[in-house]
C-alpha cells in the first residue's frame, strides 16, 4: 500500500534521506524510530508530497505520490505530532471542515460528533472552541479527522506525544483495529513500548538511513530497547 | 461538495470570526459615508453657484429688455435711471451670459479635483476670449497630485480601499502556516490554487462584492436616488471599476503569499507595492510632467494679462483713431439724437477696440500657457498607465466628469460660445447700432459640447484589466511550478 523506491531527500549538501526502499502492506503497522534529525519527518513529509524528493519514488497504492498529489491524498490520512485547528471554531466545525475537505462530502452532525466521541473526546467538548483545548484534546479530533476520512493509509508522526497514558492505550487500539480493517500505517515515534505494542514492524533509522527493520513479533520488548540503543552507538 | 465550495464555506467562517477587520472595515464606511456626505455638500454648492449666476445673469437681460421697450416708447422718465443708462442699455457690449459645465451625476466624489475645475465662466461681446482664462486658470494645478486637501471617494477608494482589503488578505496563506493549520488542510486532496482561489473569491464575495454595489448606492443616495434610473451606466461603471482595482489587490496579496513568506514578511511586501503604486509612482510622475513641462507661473501670467489690459487700455483713443481713419464708413451713426447716439456709439466701438488690442497683444502668452497646461495633462493621462492607482483615479474621475478632456472641452465650448456672441452683435457694434427690444431674446445660448468619454474610459479600463492580469498569470505560473511551504 505505500512503497518508497530509492527514496532520496537532499538539502544541499545533507543527506536528510538516503535510497530507501519499503514497502508497508495493507494491515501493517510500521513504526520508524530514530533519534532527533534521522529522517523520520522526512519520510513522512515525502509520502505528503510536502516536499519533492531529490531521487526516487514514494508510491501509495501504487500511485506515484509526486505526480498525482491529489489522488495519493485521498489515500492517505495524517496525523501530525502537533495537531493544530482553527482556534476561532469549535471541535465540530473544525471536523466539518477537514471532514469535507478529505472526502468531498458532506458529513451529518451526527454523525460527526460520532466520530469525535469514537475518537475519545470527551462529551461536551464538541461544540466548544478549539482554542480552549488541551493538547489532547486536539490531538483527538485529530484523529477524528483521520477517522472520518476512511483512508486506506495511514501517517502518523509522533502522535501519541502530549497524550496521557489512557488515551496513549486507546490510541494503540484504535491502530490495531484499523490494521485489522487493512489499512496500511507507518508511524514516526519516540516511544519503544507503543511501537512494540501497536507496531507488526519496527525500522530503525539514523541520520537518514535505515539501519535496521525487525518484525516485533520477533522480538521483545527488552530486546528492542537493546537493539535501538546498539543502532544509536558510533 | 467541492472543495472550492468547501474552503469557501469555511473561509466565511474564519472571516467572520476576524473581529479587528471588521473594525477596520467599519472605519472605512464611516470615513466612506463622512466623504459622500461632504462631497454631496460641495457638489450642491457647486450647482447653487452656477444657477445663481446664471439666474442673476437672465433677470438681468429681461430687466435690460423690458426697459429698452420702456426707452423706445420714450418713457426713459418712468424709469428713473440717468440719462446714460439709455445708451448703457443699448450698447451690444452690454449683454453678458454664463458659460456652465453641466455636472455629473457622480461628481461628488471627485470634490478634489472638482475644486480645481473650471465650471463657470461670465462673458460679454467685448470679453477678450483670453479673459476666459481668469475664470479657467483654475486647471493650472497638475492633476495627478493623489493626496491633496479634502478628502473625497476617489481618495478614499483609490488609497483606503486597498489597504483595507490588505487588511483581510496579507495573510491568507501565511497566517494558516504560522497557526500549523496549513499542513492538515494540505495533507487533504485540495491543490494550492484551490485554497488560494477560494480565500481570494470569499473576499471578493464578502467584502469587494458588497462594497462595489453599497458605494453606489449611498452616492445615489445622497444626492436623489431617482439618479440611478436616469444614469445607471455611470453607476454601474463605478461598481465595476471598483470590483476590478480591487481585484487587482485581492491578487496581488494571493501572489505574494504564495511565494511563502510570513505574515510579516508579506505585511512588508504588500505595504512596499501599496507605497510605491498609490504614493510613489504617481508622486515620480508629477515630478516628470513638472519638470518636462513646467507649470504656468499663475501670479506671473495674471500680471501680465493685467499689464496687457493696462497697455491697451491707455491706447484707446489712439485705437479709436487709427479705426476711424481706416474705416471711415463705420463709424458714423444715424440717431435722433445725434451727439447722443455717437458717443455711445464711440464708447462702445472703443471697448470693443481695446478688447481686440488686448487680445491680440495676449494671445501669444495665454496659447504659451495652454500649450504648457495640455502638455502636462497629456503626460498626466498617458502616465496612468504606470499604476493601477493612476489608472483608477483617472476612470474615477472621468465618471465624475472632472478629467481634463472635459475642461477642455468646457473651456472650448466657452470660446465657441462667446465667438457666437460676438458674430451677433459685434456688427452691430461696428455699425454703430444699439440693441432694441426684443434682441436680448435672440441671443444664443451656451452648450457644452460633452467630449465623448467613452474611449478613454475604455482605455482606463482596459489596462486595469492588464493590470489584473499580471498578478493572476503570475499567482497561476507560481503555483503551478512551486510546492507550497508548510513550514
Ligand atoms: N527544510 C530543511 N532544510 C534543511 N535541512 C532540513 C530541512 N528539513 C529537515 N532537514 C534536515 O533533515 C534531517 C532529517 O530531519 P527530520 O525532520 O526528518 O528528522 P526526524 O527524524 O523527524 O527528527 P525528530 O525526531 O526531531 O522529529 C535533519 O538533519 C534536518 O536538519
Ligand atoms: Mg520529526
Amino acid at each position: 500500500m505505500l512503497e518508497a523506491r530509492g527514496l532520496t531527500k537532499q538539502y544541499g549538501s545533507q543527506i536528510a534521506l538516503h535510497p530507501l526502499d519499503l514497502t508497508i502492506a495493507p494491515g501493517e503497522v510500521f513504526c520508524l524510530l530514530g533519534a532527533n534529525g534521522a529522517g523520520k519527518t522526512t519520510t513522512i513529509n515525502l509520502f505528503l508530497d510536502f516536499i519533492a524528493p531529490t531521487a526516487g519514488t514514494a508510491l501509495i497504492g501504487g500511485v506515484e505520490v509526486a505526480s498525482n498529489p491529489l489522488a495519493t491524498k485521498a489515500q492517505l490520512a495524517y496525523i501530525p505530532e502537533q495537531v493544530t485547528l482553527y482556534r476561532n471554531l469549535t471541535g465540530l466545525e473544525n471536523l466539518r471542515f477537514f471532514a469535507a475537505l478529505a472526502t468531498g462530502e458532506t458529513l451529518p452532525d451526527s454523525r460527526l460528533l460520532e466520530i469525535l466521541k469514537a475518537a475519545g473526546l470527551p462529551d461536551g467538548a464538541a461544540g466548544k472552541r478549539v482554542g480552549g483545548y488541551s493538547k489532547g484534546m486536539r490531538q483527538k479530533v485529530g484523529i477524528a479527522i483521520a477517522m472520518a476520512k476512511n483512508a486506506r493509509a495511514l501517517l502518523l508522526d509522533e502522535p501519541t506525544s502530549g497524550l496521557d497514558p489512557k488515551a496513549s492505550n486507546e490510541f494503540s487500539a484504535l491502530l490495531t483495529r484499523l490494521s485489522g480493517e487493512g489499512v496500511a500505517i507507518l508511524m514516526a515515534t519516540h516511544d519503544l513500548f507503543r511501537a512494540k505494542e501497536s507496531g507488526t514492524r519496527i525500522g530503525i533509522m539514523r541520520e537518514g538511513r535505515m539501519r535496521h527493520q525487525v518484525a516485533t513479533r520477533d522480538i521483545g520488548h527488552a530486546d528492542l530497547e537493546q537493539l535501538y540503543l546498539e543502532q544509536m552507538r558510533d | 461538495m467541492s472543495a472550492l465550495a468547501t474552503v469557501i464555506r469555511h473561509e466565511n467562517r474564519v472571516l467572520s470570526a476576524d473581529r479587528a477587520s471588521w473594525i477596520g472595515l467599519a472605519v472605512f464606511l464611516v470615513i466612506a459615508i463622512y466623504a459622500i456626505a461632504s462631497g454631496a455638500t460641495w457638489m450642491q454648492l457647486r450647482q447653487a453657484e452656477a444657477a445663481t449666476s446664471v439666474q442673476i445673469s437672465q433677470e438681468r437681460s429681461a430687466e435690460f429688455d423690458r426697459n429698452l421697450a420702456v426707452i423706445e416708447a420714450g418713457r426713459l422718465a418712468e424709469l428713473g435711471k440717468p440719462n446714460w443708462y439709455k445708451r448703457w442699455s443699448g450698447a451690444p457690449t452690454t449683454p453678458d451670459s454664463r458659460a456652465v459645465l453641466p455636472s455629473r451625476p457622480l461628481l461628488l466624489i471627485a470634490s478634489n479635483a472638482g475644486e480645481l475645475q473650471p465650471h463657470l465662466a461670465t462673458m460679454r461681446p467685448a470679453s477678450s476670449r483670453h479673459s476666459l482664462l481668469d475664470d479657467l486658470k483654475a486647471s493650472t494645478q497638475n492633476p495627478v497630485t493623489l493626496a491633496v486637501g479634502r478628502l473625497d471617494m476617489v481618495f478614499l477608494l483609490t488609497a483606503a480601499l486597498p489597504l483595507l482589503l490588505l487588511a483581510f488578505s496579507f495573510n491568507l496563506l501565511s497566517v494558516e502556516r504560522e497557526q500549523g493549520t496549513l499542513a492538515l488542510v494540505l495533507a487533504q486532496p485540495i491543490a494550492l490554487a484551490t485554497l488560494i482561489t477560494g480565500k481570494l473569491l470569499t473576499r471578493f464575495l464578502r467584502l469587494l462584492l458588497p462594497l462595489a454595489i453599497a458605494v453606489p448606492l449611498l452616492l445615489a443616495l445622497a444626492v436623489d436616488p431617482a439618479q440611478l434610473g436616469r444614469a445607471p451606466l455611470d453607476y454601474l461603471l463605478l461598481a465595476v471599476l471598483i470590483l476590478v482595482y480591487g481585484a487587482f489587490w485581492l491578487l496581488l496579496a494571493g501572489l505574494i503569499n504564495a511565494l511563502g513568506g510570513s505574515s510579516a514578511r508579506n505585511a512588508l511586501s504588500l505595504g512596499g507595492l501599496w507605497l510605491l503604486l498609490v504614493l510613489v509612482v504617481p508622486s515620480l510622475l508629477n515630478i516628470a510632467a513638472a519638470a518636462l513641462h513646467p507649470p504656468p507661473d499663475r501670479a506671473g501670467l495674471t500680471n501680465e494679462l493685467r499689464a496687457r489690459l493696462v497697455e491697451a487700455r491707455n491706447g484707446g483713443d489712439q485705437l479709436y483713431q487709427d479705426h476711424a481713419l481706416e474705416h471711415p464708413d463705420t463709424v458714423v451713426a444715424e440717431s435722433t439724437d445725434p451727439a447722443e447716439a455717437f458717443d455711445s456709439a464711440k464708447a462702445t466701438l472703443t471697448t470693443w477696440l481695446v478688447r481686440e488690442r488686448t487680445d491680440a497683444l495676449v494671445a501669444p502668452i495665454a496659447e504659451r500657457f495652454e500649450q504648457d497646461l495640455a502638455a502636462q495633462q497629456d503626460l498626466a493621462e498617458s502616465g496612468r498607465f504606470l499604476s493601477p492607482a493612476l489608472l483608477f483615479q483617472a476612470a474615477l474621475n472621468r465618471l465624475a466628469g472632472v478629467d481634463a478632456a472635459r475642461s477642455r472641452a468646457f473651456s472650448a465650448a466657452a470660446k465657441a460660445h462667446l465667438d457666437a456672441l460676438r458674430a451677433q452683435l459685434i456688427p452691430k457694434v461696428l455699425a454703430g447700432q444699439i440693441l432694441r427690444a426684443g434682441d436680448y431674446g435672440g441671443l444664443p445660448r451656451f452648450e457644452m459640447v460633452e467630449p465623448s468619454a467613452a474611449g478613454p474610459l475604455g482605455l482606463d479600463l482596459l489596462g486595469l484589466l492588464l493590470a489584473v492580469l499580471l498578478p493572476a498569470v503570475l499567482l497561476m505560473a507560481r503555483l503551478r511550478s512551486a510546492r507550497p511551504v508548510i513550514r
